[in-house]
Protein backbone atom coordinates (compact mmCIF):
# COMPACT_ATOMS: atom_id res chain seq x y z
CA UNK A 1 0.00 0.00 0.00
CA UNK A 2 1.47 3.36 -1.24
CA UNK A 3 1.59 5.90 1.57
CA UNK A 4 1.80 9.36 0.28
CA UNK A 5 1.77 12.68 1.57
CA UNK A 6 -2.23 13.94 1.43
CA UNK A 7 -2.75 16.34 -1.41
CA UNK A 8 -2.60 20.09 -0.28
CA UNK A 9 -6.25 21.65 0.51
CA UNK A 10 -8.14 23.94 -1.96
CA UNK A 11 -7.74 26.64 1.33
CA UNK A 12 -3.68 25.93 1.05
CA UNK A 13 -3.55 25.58 -3.15
CA UNK A 14 -5.73 28.92 -3.16
CA UNK A 15 -3.36 30.73 -0.74
CA UNK A 16 0.18 29.38 -2.77
CA UNK A 17 -1.66 30.43 -6.24
CA UNK A 18 -3.02 33.65 -5.44
CA UNK A 19 0.49 35.00 -2.93
CA UNK A 20 2.65 33.40 -6.54
CA UNK A 21 0.28 35.38 -8.96
CA UNK A 22 0.36 38.42 -6.34
CA UNK A 23 3.95 38.97 -6.18
CA UNK A 24 4.74 38.46 -9.99
CA UNK A 25 2.58 41.64 -10.31
CA UNK A 26 4.61 44.49 -11.29
CA UNK A 27 4.59 47.20 -8.53
CA UNK A 28 4.78 44.56 -5.82
CA UNK A 29 7.91 44.81 -3.81
CA UNK A 30 7.05 41.72 -1.35
CA UNK A 31 4.67 40.22 1.37
CA UNK A 32 3.96 41.52 3.99
CA UNK A 33 3.45 40.49 7.51
CA UNK A 34 -0.27 39.71 7.53
CA UNK A 35 -0.66 40.73 11.23
CA UNK A 36 -4.00 42.12 10.46
CA UNK A 37 -5.95 39.04 9.33
CA UNK A 38 -7.80 36.90 11.92
CA UNK A 39 -6.15 33.45 10.15
CA UNK A 40 -2.82 32.14 8.71
CA UNK A 41 -2.49 29.61 6.33
CA UNK A 42 0.41 27.07 7.67
CA UNK A 43 2.26 24.63 5.33
CA UNK A 44 3.87 21.94 6.84
CA UNK A 45 4.54 24.16 9.75
CA UNK A 46 5.50 27.31 8.22
CA UNK A 47 3.00 29.95 7.54
CA UNK A 48 2.43 31.30 4.60
CA UNK A 49 3.52 35.35 5.27
CA UNK A 50 1.18 37.86 3.44
CA UNK A 51 -1.76 35.83 2.68
CA UNK A 52 -4.91 35.13 4.81
CA UNK A 53 -7.48 32.34 3.20
CA UNK A 54 -11.34 32.13 4.82
CA UNK A 55 -14.09 29.50 3.86
CA UNK A 56 -17.22 31.19 3.25
CA UNK A 57 -20.74 29.69 2.74
CA UNK A 58 -21.20 27.25 -0.22
CA UNK A 59 -17.21 26.35 -0.96
CA UNK A 60 -16.10 29.67 -1.33
CA UNK A 61 -13.13 31.16 0.16
CA UNK A 62 -12.00 34.60 1.02
CA UNK A 63 -8.47 35.57 0.00
CA UNK A 64 -6.48 38.66 2.28
CA UNK A 65 -3.59 39.19 0.78
CA UNK A 66 -0.66 41.83 2.55
CA UNK A 67 1.45 43.18 0.04
CA UNK A 68 4.61 45.57 0.05
CA UNK A 69 4.18 48.00 -2.76
CA UNK A 70 6.72 49.82 -4.76
CA UNK A 71 5.58 53.84 -4.95
CA UNK A 72 2.99 53.40 -7.52
CA UNK A 73 -0.85 54.39 -8.03
CA UNK A 74 -2.19 51.62 -5.33
CA UNK A 75 -5.73 50.86 -6.28
CA UNK A 76 -4.93 50.46 -10.07
CA UNK A 77 -2.28 48.20 -8.63
CA UNK A 78 -4.84 46.44 -6.42
CA UNK A 79 -6.89 45.89 -9.61
CA UNK A 80 -4.07 44.30 -11.35
CA UNK A 81 -3.58 42.02 -8.39
CA UNK A 82 -6.84 40.82 -8.52
CA UNK A 83 -6.81 40.43 -12.41
CA UNK A 84 -3.65 38.00 -11.91
CA UNK A 85 -4.94 36.29 -9.20
CA UNK A 86 -8.07 35.22 -10.78
CA UNK A 87 -6.81 34.41 -14.21
CA UNK A 88 -4.14 32.19 -11.68
CA UNK A 89 -6.86 31.05 -9.42
CA UNK A 90 -8.45 29.73 -13.40
CA UNK A 91 -6.07 28.29 -15.04
CA UNK A 92 -5.29 25.86 -11.31
CA UNK A 93 -8.95 24.91 -11.75
CA UNK A 94 -9.66 27.03 -8.38
CA UNK A 95 -11.54 29.71 -10.00
CA UNK A 96 -14.78 28.61 -8.72
CA UNK A 97 -13.48 28.70 -5.28
CA UNK A 98 -12.34 32.29 -5.06
CA UNK A 99 -14.21 34.90 -3.45
CA UNK A 100 -13.82 38.20 -2.55
CA UNK A 101 -10.01 39.36 -2.39
CA UNK A 102 -9.04 42.08 0.19
CA UNK A 103 -5.76 43.11 -0.10
CA UNK A 104 -4.01 45.39 2.46
CA UNK A 105 -0.81 47.50 1.16
CA UNK A 106 1.51 47.27 4.55
CA UNK A 107 4.12 49.08 3.40
CA UNK A 108 6.01 50.72 0.81
CA UNK A 109 9.31 49.68 -0.67
CA UNK A 110 11.43 52.13 -0.43
CA UNK A 111 13.50 53.36 -3.62
CA UNK A 112 16.39 53.78 -2.71
CA UNK A 113 16.31 50.61 -1.01
CA UNK A 114 15.62 48.07 -3.83
CA UNK A 115 17.90 50.53 -5.84
CA UNK A 116 20.75 48.90 -3.55
CA UNK A 117 19.06 45.47 -3.94
CA UNK B 1 6.56 77.81 6.86
CA UNK B 2 4.77 75.90 9.57
CA UNK B 3 1.40 76.19 9.65
CA UNK B 4 -0.31 76.06 13.17
CA UNK B 5 -3.07 73.64 12.87
CA UNK B 6 -5.75 74.40 15.56
CA UNK B 7 -6.79 70.95 15.39
CA UNK B 8 -8.95 70.21 18.44
CA UNK B 9 -10.04 66.92 19.85
CA UNK B 10 -13.83 66.30 19.66
CA UNK B 11 -15.37 63.39 22.51
CA UNK B 12 -18.14 62.44 20.42
CA UNK B 13 -17.10 62.39 16.95
CA UNK B 14 -14.03 60.29 16.70
CA UNK B 15 -12.77 63.07 14.13
CA UNK B 16 -9.84 65.42 13.59
CA UNK B 17 -11.14 69.00 13.09
CA UNK B 18 -8.76 71.33 10.73
CA UNK B 19 -9.96 74.65 9.13
CA UNK B 20 -12.70 73.86 6.56
CA UNK B 21 -11.44 69.93 6.86
CA UNK B 22 -11.74 67.17 8.31
CA UNK B 23 -9.59 63.41 8.71
CA UNK B 24 -12.14 60.80 9.62
CA UNK B 25 -10.52 58.06 12.32
CA UNK B 26 -10.49 55.12 11.87
CA UNK B 27 -11.24 53.25 15.82
CA UNK B 28 -8.87 51.02 17.45
CA UNK B 29 -6.00 52.66 16.52
CA UNK B 30 -5.99 52.89 12.77
CA UNK B 31 -3.42 50.77 11.62
CA UNK B 32 -5.08 50.72 8.21
CA UNK B 33 -7.19 53.06 6.20
CA UNK B 34 -9.93 51.11 4.59
CA UNK B 35 -10.44 52.79 1.16
CA UNK B 36 -12.39 51.18 -1.38
CA UNK B 37 -14.97 48.51 -1.27
CA UNK B 38 -16.10 46.35 -3.50
CA UNK B 39 -17.52 42.63 -4.52
CA UNK B 40 -14.22 41.68 -5.60
CA UNK B 41 -12.70 43.01 -2.28
CA UNK B 42 -11.38 45.50 -0.02
CA UNK B 43 -8.19 47.82 -0.73
CA UNK B 44 -6.61 48.93 2.72
CA UNK B 45 -3.43 51.11 3.57
CA UNK B 46 -1.15 50.83 6.45
CA UNK B 47 -0.25 54.27 7.88
CA UNK B 48 3.40 52.79 7.24
CA UNK B 49 2.37 53.62 3.77
CA UNK B 50 1.85 57.25 3.71
CA UNK B 51 4.36 57.69 6.34
CA UNK B 52 6.83 56.09 3.68
CA UNK B 53 5.23 58.54 0.69
CA UNK B 54 5.76 61.38 2.32
CA UNK B 55 8.89 60.62 3.71
CA UNK B 56 10.28 59.83 0.30
CA UNK B 57 8.52 62.71 -1.44
CA UNK B 58 10.38 65.06 1.09
CA UNK B 59 13.56 64.06 0.37
CA UNK B 60 13.04 63.99 -3.65
CA UNK B 61 12.77 67.77 -2.68
CA UNK B 62 16.72 69.92 -3.51
CA UNK B 63 17.40 71.54 -0.17
CA UNK B 64 16.29 68.80 2.50
CA UNK B 65 19.55 67.41 3.82
CA UNK B 66 17.59 65.45 6.34
CA UNK B 67 13.84 64.38 8.04
CA UNK B 68 13.92 64.46 11.85
CA UNK B 69 16.15 66.71 14.02
CA UNK B 70 17.94 67.09 17.20
CA UNK B 71 16.61 64.60 18.95
CA UNK B 72 15.27 62.52 16.58
CA UNK B 73 17.99 62.29 14.73
CA UNK B 74 19.91 61.34 17.57
CA UNK B 75 17.98 58.70 18.48
CA UNK B 76 16.99 57.78 15.08
CA UNK B 77 21.11 57.14 14.43
CA UNK B 78 21.27 54.61 17.27
CA UNK B 79 18.05 52.59 16.05
CA UNK B 80 19.01 52.59 12.89
CA UNK B 81 22.44 51.39 14.42
CA UNK B 82 21.34 48.37 16.69
CA UNK B 83 18.98 46.79 14.21
CA UNK B 84 15.37 47.62 12.90
CA UNK B 85 15.65 50.93 12.14
CA UNK B 86 13.47 53.77 11.64
CA UNK B 87 16.00 56.01 9.14
CA UNK B 88 13.18 56.46 6.19
CA UNK B 89 10.30 57.38 7.75
CA UNK B 90 11.91 59.29 10.95
CA UNK B 91 10.70 62.79 11.73
CA UNK B 92 6.91 61.84 10.05
CA UNK B 93 3.90 61.61 11.79
CA UNK B 94 0.89 61.05 10.04
CA UNK B 95 -2.92 61.03 10.75
CA UNK B 96 -4.61 58.04 8.12
CA UNK B 97 -8.23 58.56 7.84
CA UNK B 98 -10.86 56.58 5.48
CA UNK B 99 -10.26 58.93 2.85
CA UNK B 100 -7.95 61.06 3.82
CA UNK B 101 -4.67 62.28 6.16
CA UNK B 102 -2.51 65.07 7.63
CA UNK B 103 0.90 64.75 7.87
CA UNK B 104 3.60 66.37 9.98
CA UNK B 105 7.40 66.86 8.89
CA UNK B 106 10.57 67.60 10.74
CA UNK B 107 12.99 68.82 8.19
CA UNK B 108 16.49 69.45 8.49
CA UNK B 109 17.33 72.30 5.61
CA UNK B 110 20.79 72.97 4.20
CA UNK B 111 21.67 76.06 4.95
CA UNK B 112 21.57 78.84 2.16
CA UNK B 113 18.25 77.30 0.58
CA UNK B 114 15.11 79.55 1.12
CA UNK B 115 13.61 77.94 3.78
CA UNK B 116 10.15 79.57 2.89
CA UNK B 117 10.67 77.91 -1.04
CA UNK B 118 11.98 74.70 0.10
CA UNK B 119 9.00 74.15 2.76
CA UNK B 120 6.57 74.83 -0.17
CA UNK B 121 8.02 72.19 -2.21
CA UNK B 122 8.01 69.86 0.36
CA UNK B 123 4.40 70.27 0.87
CA UNK B 124 3.32 70.35 -2.60
CA UNK B 125 5.47 67.40 -3.78
CA UNK B 126 3.90 65.41 -0.43
CA UNK B 127 0.34 66.44 -1.23
CA UNK B 128 1.09 65.27 -4.92
CA UNK B 129 2.37 61.83 -4.07
CA UNK B 130 0.42 60.82 -1.53
CA UNK B 131 -2.93 61.89 -3.36
CA UNK B 132 -1.36 60.16 -6.89
CA UNK B 133 -0.52 56.76 -4.94
CA UNK B 134 -3.12 56.38 -1.72
CA UNK B 135 -6.40 58.11 -3.33
CA UNK B 136 -6.02 59.64 0.13
CA UNK B 137 -6.74 63.28 0.11
CA UNK B 138 -4.50 65.11 2.37
CA UNK B 139 -5.75 68.00 4.10
CA UNK B 140 -2.98 69.43 5.68
CA UNK B 141 0.84 69.28 5.86
CA UNK B 142 2.94 70.74 8.73
CA UNK B 143 6.55 71.51 8.32
CA UNK B 144 8.79 72.41 11.32
CA UNK B 145 12.32 73.03 10.04
CA UNK B 146 14.03 71.70 13.25
CA UNK B 147 17.89 72.11 12.05
CA UNK B 148 20.05 73.51 9.15
CA UNK B 149 22.70 71.43 7.59
CA UNK B 150 26.44 72.84 6.86
CA UNK B 151 28.23 71.32 4.57
CA UNK B 152 31.18 69.87 6.98
CA UNK B 153 29.01 69.51 9.74
CA UNK B 154 29.51 65.10 8.98
CA UNK B 155 33.21 65.70 8.55
CA UNK B 156 33.25 65.84 12.55
CA UNK B 157 36.74 67.35 11.81
CA UNK B 158 37.87 70.09 14.90
CA UNK B 159 38.41 73.32 14.98
CA UNK B 160 40.78 73.45 17.14
CA UNK B 161 44.13 71.41 17.72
Amino acid sequence: MRVGVPAPSVRVRLAQVALGAALSVDGVAGAGQGNRFAAAVVVDGVPLAGVSVIALPHGIYELGLALIARPVALHALADRVRERVTVAAGVADLGERLGPINIVFEDIADPAMVQVA
Amino acid sequence: MAEQSSATEQQQEPERTVPGRQVARRGGGGSAADLLRSDRGTTSLGNAVVTKVAAIAAREIGGVHDLGGGVARAVGGVTGRVGRGTEATRGVSVEVGSKQAAVDLSLVVEYGVSIPEVTEAVRDNVIKRIEGITGLEVTEVNISVNDLYFPGDDTGESRVE
